[in-house]
Order: structure tokens, then sequence, then C-alpha cells
């Protein structure tokens, strides 16, 4: 089988990136593949070596010369050229965020296409769709992205539709029921535990005295990550443990600053925020931490591969108890329920995990057992081959 | 108020018979216009310029008012000195100015109800304009639909046609060798 796979690749900054660099050589084991991208040369070294490359814009002429095409879709600006070549020449989609408002506002209202966003409104919610869009670009009415999937037209297109979550399949049988559908777990490396020695070192190269109590959360900064929240449960979680730090590993959305609680709560000397970090050293944080926070609420629907990676490490991770995160075993991380609650949950959490180094350990072993049975690369790998052959037999 | 306005003369020059019959005409054939939209119940706000506009109406007529007093015992003399008073000096000059002010009132009167109704039309037109790009837009949204759903057809004949021809290809090729293969033995089974 010969697939032609779209996909944001590095240099780009997205997990979905990083994701399909880490899928792509088990895939290779099962399928020859050949990688389509924007305007930009891929630099990932495994990748470059292993993979032919072409520009998204030589697909249409020699589309004959694959059975299936594989686009990935999600919420980044990466995805906008990815997804003109979907609309122009349908294929198997793999939908990483189930709503898709981030990628269809970005292409229509941020590029000033009004019509646009008018035109896609009424695509996926008949005429209160176009009729609400009216209202929204003309001011009279504030929108709520977690109302507007805004993925109808890529369902009505794709021969199939790939997802990591139950949620997000059940969602589209519902809404889409003539589109064949699976649900792939989303592969992750597995990583062995590191060894005591190897944690220290990890610990000594960030600077960190022996009894520090490291908290971190992962990714991109954003308001959904509940950093807020975070930092006000850490306030009061710095009287029991003094000893408490927490780093944002990672760089922040542009326009928001999520330091901005630590320094109205006077948390300056404990709260850190790294900025974008080339993988080894982000490993490193991982390696060095006691617990995790990986909150992250509303969702569009996505699957996080950087808590599977968390998970996967063995650290003891806090989640929302919310779309697919609320799918995780509850034997392998803890869940914060958003809400009117979520301070309290959180300093909860971190107390019982802060004063309890048995229970750490315990949770990071379940959970980094759960994702090396349940989120191998080579399984997902087969999953997806599986799949497309399903879809391309049904096709006749 | 100059003179010139208040002459018998400019009093004249309006046209009032003329443009009362202009607006009752135009009133008439809003009428017949809106009656063909259909009847809709008034919305508040025109309830409340309904209402505005007869209170104007009801005062849009000056009327000469009888001169009295209620000093007692000379209150008729005074009135009746006041009367007549007001016929030497002041009712040939207020008079015309009164019938002036009652034409214009009552034109600002007519004007506006003929606004209203024009604006309550033009109300209705929009409504109509409304309604007939909603079925448009619902039309535009289905077709928009319909489109994804031949692009998909489309896509799933364009799978189906490239796997034929792999088949088919490999086909060829098996049926090839397999020729190959028999045009190199003889009847018997013999390699040639």
């Amino acid at each position: 089988m010969k697939l032609a796979y779209f996909s944001p690749l590095s240099p780009v900054r997205s997990g979905i990136a990083a994701y399909s660099e880490e899928l792509l050589p088990y895939l290779a084991e099962r399928a020859q593949i050949d990688l389509f991208v924007d305007d930009y040369v891929p630099t990932h070294p495994a990748i470059v070596e292993r993979f032919a490359i072409y520009p998204h814009l030589a697909y249409g002429a020699n589309r004959g010369a694959y059975d299936a095409a594989v686009y990935h879709l999600g919420n980044h600006y990466c995805h906008a050229g990815i997804y003109r070549t979907f609309l122009e020449y349908p294929g198997i989609v793999v939908l990483h965020d189930f709503n898709l408002y981030g990628l269809i506002g970005w292409m229509t209202l941020e590029q000033q296409d009004r019509v646009g966003f008018v035109r896609e409104m009424g695509y996926a919610e008949d005429l209160a769709g176009s009729q609400r869009a009216w209202r929204i670009v003309n001011g009279y009415e504030a929108v709520l992205s977690s109302d507007h999937p805004l993925n109808r037209r890529a369902l009505d297109l794709s021969l199939g539709a790939i997802v990591h979550s139950d949620h997000a399949r059940r969602s589209i049988q519902q809404h889409s029921p003539a589109t064949p559908v699976a649900k792939i777990e989303m592969g992750v490396p597995s990583s062995p535990a590191p060894s005591a020695e190897v944690r220290a070192q990890a610990r000594r190269a960030l600077g960190l005295a022996a009894d520090d109590l490291l908290i971190a959360s992962f990714g991109l900064m954003t308001p959904e990550k509940r950093v807020a929240s975070v930092l006000r449960a850490l306030a009061e979680l710095l009287q029991a443990h003094p000893q408490a730090r927490y780093t944002l590993v990672g760089e922040a959305a542009p326009g928001y600053d999520p330091l901005e609680t630590a320094r109205e709560l006077g948390l300056e000397e404990r709260v850190d925020l790294t900025g974008y970090l080339p993988f080894a050293e982000y490993r490193a944080y991982m390696v060095a931490s006691d617990i995790a926070i990986n909150l992250r609420y509303p969702t569009a629907g996505e699957t996080s591969a950087s808590v599977l990676r968390l998970l996967g490490a063995g650290l003891p991770t806090l989640v929302s108890d919310v779309g697919w995160f609320a799918e995780l075993p509850d034997d392998c991380c803890r869940k914060v329920p958003p809400g009117a609650g979520e301070q309290k949950i959180i300093l909860e959490r971190l107390l019982e995990l802060a004063g309890d180094g048995a229970l750490r350990r315990r949770l990071g072993e379940q959970a980094r057992d759960y994702v090396h049975s349940q989120h191998s690369l080579a399984g997902a790998a087969q999953a997806y081959i599986s799949f497309i052959q399903e879809v391309l037999q049904q096709l006749g | 108020m100059t003179d010139e306005v208040v002459t018998p003369q400019s009093q004249q020059e309006i046209p009032v018979a003329e443009v009362m019959q202009q607006i009752r005409a135009g009133i008439r054939q809003r009428q017949a216009e809106l009656a063909a939209w259909g009847e809709r119940a008034p919305s508040e706000e025109q309830e409340q310029l309904n209402q505005r506009y007869r209170e104007l109406q009801a005062k849009a007529r000056i009327q000469e008012r009888p001169f009295v007093s209620h000093v007692p015992l000379l209150g008729r003399f005074i009135a009746l000195f006041r009367e007549t008073w007001n016929s030497v000096a002041a009712k040939w000059y207020v008079r015309p100015m009164l019938r002036q002010q009652n034409v214009f009132n009552q034109t600002v009167a007519q004007m506006l109800q003929e606004l209203f109704a024009a604006q309550a039309d033009l109300r209705r037109r929009l409504d109509e304009t409304n309604r007939y790009l909603e079925q448009i837009e619902e039309r535009v949204i289905r077709s928009d639909q319909d489109l994804s759903l031949i692009a998909r057809k489309t896509a799933e004949g364009e799978y189906r046609i490239r796997r034929w021809e792999r088949q088919t290809t490999a086909e060829q090729a098996a049926l090839d060798r397999r020729l190959a293969e028999l045009e190199n033995v003889d009847d018997a089974g013999n390699a040639r």
C-alpha cells in the first residue's frame, strides 16, 4: 500500500508534527509513504533521510500513484494548507481535535474573510448557523468556540476518520453516521523508568535542591491549561510544603501572560516559565519533576500527546476530568473536574501527592504500564493501516 | 415671524387642497399595498409611535379662544373691551397667522402619517426581503452540502478506479507471465 501523508513536520512547532515524526517510522514498516508539506523544508534528520517529501501542490497531479491520502487536521494554523488540499482531494482524515473552530476561524475571520466564516457556520449548522455567524461578525453576539465544532464539512468529505478518543468517535457516529470512523489510541514512544542516578543528575542540572518538590506543567501555555487556578492552589500548598516549586515547561501563547497571577500572589520566587525548549531539555524536566499538572478546559475534544508522554514517563499527573482526559483510567492519574471547585480540588490532589512519595511512585508506575500497553507506536501504526485497508475495501 | 410670511399673498402660495389630495392619495395607495403585503401585529415601538402621533394630531389645530375676565361686576366690560380691541387692533393680523399655522400643522401631521405608513411599508418589505434571502441562503447552504457529498462520491469513485487499475495491471502481469510460461512448453508439457 502506498500512502500520501499530510502532516506538519519540524521545524513547525506543533505537537502533531512531533507525533507524526514518531509514528512515521512505524507506519513505514507497513506501507510505502510519501510526505506532503506546506512551503517549507522539514528538518527532522531521520524523516528527511527516510522519506520522499513533496509540496502540497504536487499531490493533485500525482494522486493516482497513491492508494490513499491521509490528512492530519488540528487547530493550529499550520493545518490550513492540509485542509485546503483535503477539500480538493478528499481522503482519510485524522482529527486530532474534534472541534475545528480554531482552524476554520483562523482561515476565515483571522483573514478578514467574514463571508467565508458565515458560509462555514451555515454549512455546519444550517440557516441558524449562518444567521448566528452574521451576528458574531457584526459584533452583536460573542462567540463560544466550544459551541461550534465546524467539523461537518471535513466529516462529509472524508472517506474515513481516525480519532483518538471514544468521545470523538461517538460524536462522529452520531452526527455523521455515513463516515467510517475508528478510534485509534494515540501512540507515544516508550520510555524506560529513569534510574535514580539519571533523575538526580537531571535535578542537579536544573539547579534543584534535594528536597525541592518540583511541580510542572508542559507544552504551549494557554488559558485552557488553567495555570491561574494552579497558581492559587500553589499559594496555599506552599504553607504546608514550602519546598514546592512550579515550573511551566514551554512557551506562552501569544498575548497570554501565564505568570500574571504568580506576580499578583507574590509567588515569583517559586514559579518559572522556561519558554520553548528543545526536546532533550524538555525531557530533563519530565525526569526531574515530582508531579505534573496538565489540565485542559475547555477542550476542543483533543487528545494530548504531552499528557501521554508524562504518563509514559511515570509522572503522577493531574488532568481535567473532561473529554478524552476523562477516559484515562482512574488508577494512572488524578482528575480535576472543571468548574467552581477546581482550585480546591487541585489543592487537595497536590496535598495528597506532595505528602506521599510512595503514592507518587505507585501512580507513576501504573501510568507507565498503561501507556506502554495501550499507547504503543507500533500498535497505533498497525491500527492506522488496518483501518485504511478496511476503508479502501469498503469502497470496492 | 416676518411680515412676508404672514401676508395673505404668501398664504395663497400654499396649494393646501392639492397637497392634501396628494397626501390622501398616497395614504390610500400605501394602505392598499400594506393590505397586499399582509397585516402583521404592530411592534411595541410602532404602537408607541402611533400613540404619540394621535397626541400630536389632537393638538394640531389652533382655535381662537373667547375673551373672558373673572373680575367681579366689571369682568363683562373688560372682556368686551378686549374683544373690541382685538377686532380693531389684532384680529386682522393674527387670524392669517392662525390659518397659516393650522395649515402647516395639518400638513406636518399628515406628512408624519405618510412617513409612518412608508416606514411600516419599508419594514414589511424588509421582512419580506429577509425571508426571501433566508430561502436563498438555505438553498445555497444545501447546495454547498450537496456539493460536498458529490465531491466525496467523486473521490470514492476515483479511489475505486485507482484500485481497479492496480488490480488490472497486476492481473495483466500475471497473465503475461503465465502466457510466457505456456509458450515455453510443448503440448506434452515439456520445456522447449
